[in-house]
């Protein structure tokens, strides 16, 4: 499979805090600068996981209402709004996935916790930017085959491990070697110095 | 453990991989607020949304931004003059100043979780119309087990090649708690295959599908048995209710 960085606008702290703040404060303006910045990306991620145009753009839109309506709960100081609404948006697919699938994993944690926008807190301040998908997409494509299947079968459709051992008849000890692996390698090359 | 073990225990919790005992163990760690847990969870959340960048880029139709902006109670912008954008605004001002205060704020908040509640009544009606196509592909087949006694567990399977199998179950026994249903593929040769785990209604009815590949031809049975929550790599019981294809 081939893939595309999505190309971002510049995606810097500053100007994400100060949309934060006008979304806290309920602007409308803000929300539609927040649909501009993000749409296509959370579109992208939803229509990645569930392949369906009319679903992903109902899951589109309950990833933006509910960023839009849980807003008092983040710290528009402190918080990092595009992780927070990729989050939003992969969780969302996700779940519309497993409810589609009937298949709920024992060991997946609840994702609507996993949104929670406390969480979202103290991030470095480059965290989205074109430099860092760059970088990320050359990691990712130094992987082995059988590595990247596994983080696209966990990212992308929300497998667990026993899940992803089953689809690719494997035994689930080699399943968790190429998934440690290669979020070990995704995350070195990660660490290397950013020049923003 | 190592540092490096605990960046990806954390990063395996941030994606929903983490399994048991480490599962317990990170949730104690976080649930205890440390600091250094606290910046380990942030650290694979922010890796996590960057895995976002790997998806192929989509272009959403221009009329879901419309969509989303005018279910939030969010215009869009118009051509107006500011001429023509002040008068309205004033005349708004004037008109609901005194009469609609309280009441408007009451009716906003209303409004936001009534529209909230649309987007998933909206994702449901996707879920159902989505079994709902599967039920009417010519492709999809209909297959029965079970007796037609009452109260006997009873079982429709419809198989499509192309789009799995959609189990509907009547009569289904009541549960003990920590135990599920778990629909199998049972090919010609080989062990059965798991096709989900599925728990029933009150009433005892269920309805479960599973998208996996499905090949008629390789395949001998649709079973259904009981298993401990979350499912079994094989049955460990006895499977009450088999489907022959």
């Amino acid at each position: 499979m081939f893939f595309f960085p999505i190309l971002f606008a510049a995606l810097d702290s500053e100007s994400d805090r100060a949309l934060a703040a006008r979304l806290k404060a309920r602007e409308p303006e803000a929300l539609r600068e927040l649909y501009d910045k993000y749409g296509r990306l959370a579109y992208s991620v939803i229509f990645r996981v569930v392949r369906n145009a009319a679903a992903a753009e109902d899951l589109t839109q309950e990833t933006f209402l509910r960023v839009w309506n849980r807003m008092a709960g983040f710290d528009a100081e402190r918080g990092s709004i595009g992780p927070w609404v990729l989050t939003v948006a992969r969780n969302r697919a996700i779940d519309y996935l497993r409810s589609v699938d009937g298949r709920m994993s024992q060991n997946a944690i609840e994702l609507t916790g996993a949104e929670s926008p406390a969480l979202f807190v103290d991030m470095e301040s480059v965290i989205l930017n074109s430099q860092r998908a760059k970088l990320l997409k050359a990691a990712f494509h130094k992987l082995s085959e059988q590595q990247r299947t596994v983080i696209e079968l966990a990212y992308f459709e929300g497998l667990s491990q026993t899940e992803m051992a089953d689809r690719l008849s494997q035994p689930l000890g080699t399943v968790k070697t190429w998934v440690r692996t290669a979020l070990r390698l995704l995350r070195e090359e990660l660490e290397e110095p950013v020049t923003v | 453990m190592s540092d490096t073990n605990r960046d990806a225990l954390y990063e395996l919790y941030a994606l929903g991989l983490l399994e048991e005992p480490e599962l317990s163990e990170i949730e104690t760690e976080i649930r205890s607020g440390s600091p250094e847990s606290q910046r380990l969870l942030r650290q694979a959340m922010a890796n996590n949304a960057l895995l976002s960048t790997l998806a192929p880029v989509a272009e959403p139709p221009p009329r879901l931004r419309r969509r989303i902006l005018a279910a939030a109670g969010v215009e869009e912008k118009t051509g107006w003059t500011w001429l023509g954008a002040w008068g309205l605004a004033t005349a708004a001002l004037l008109a609901g100043f005194v009469y609609f205060g309280t009441e408007t704020t009451r009716l906003r908040k209303d409004t936001v979780g009534v529209r909230e509640e649309l987007a998933v009544t909206q994702t449901e009606l996707r879920r159902s119309q989505d079994t709902l196509a599967f039920l009417r592909d010519p492709g999809t087949t209909i297959l029965k087990s079970g007796t037609a006694e009452e109260r006997q567990p009873i079982a429709r399977v419809f198989v499509n090649p192309g789009q799995g199998v959609l189990l509907m179950a009547n009569n289904l026994p009541r549960l003990e708690p920590g135990k599920v249903f778990e629909m199998w593929l049972v090919p010609k040769t080989g062990g059965p295959i798991p096709a989900g785990t599925f728990a029933a209604d009150g009433s005892g009815s269920a309805l479960h599908r599973s998208t996996a590949g499905f090949d008629p031809a390789a395949t001998a049975a649709v079973a259904l048995s009981v298993e401990p929550e979350g499912g079994s790599p094989a049955p460990t019981t006895t499977p009450f209710l088999i489907t022959g294809i």
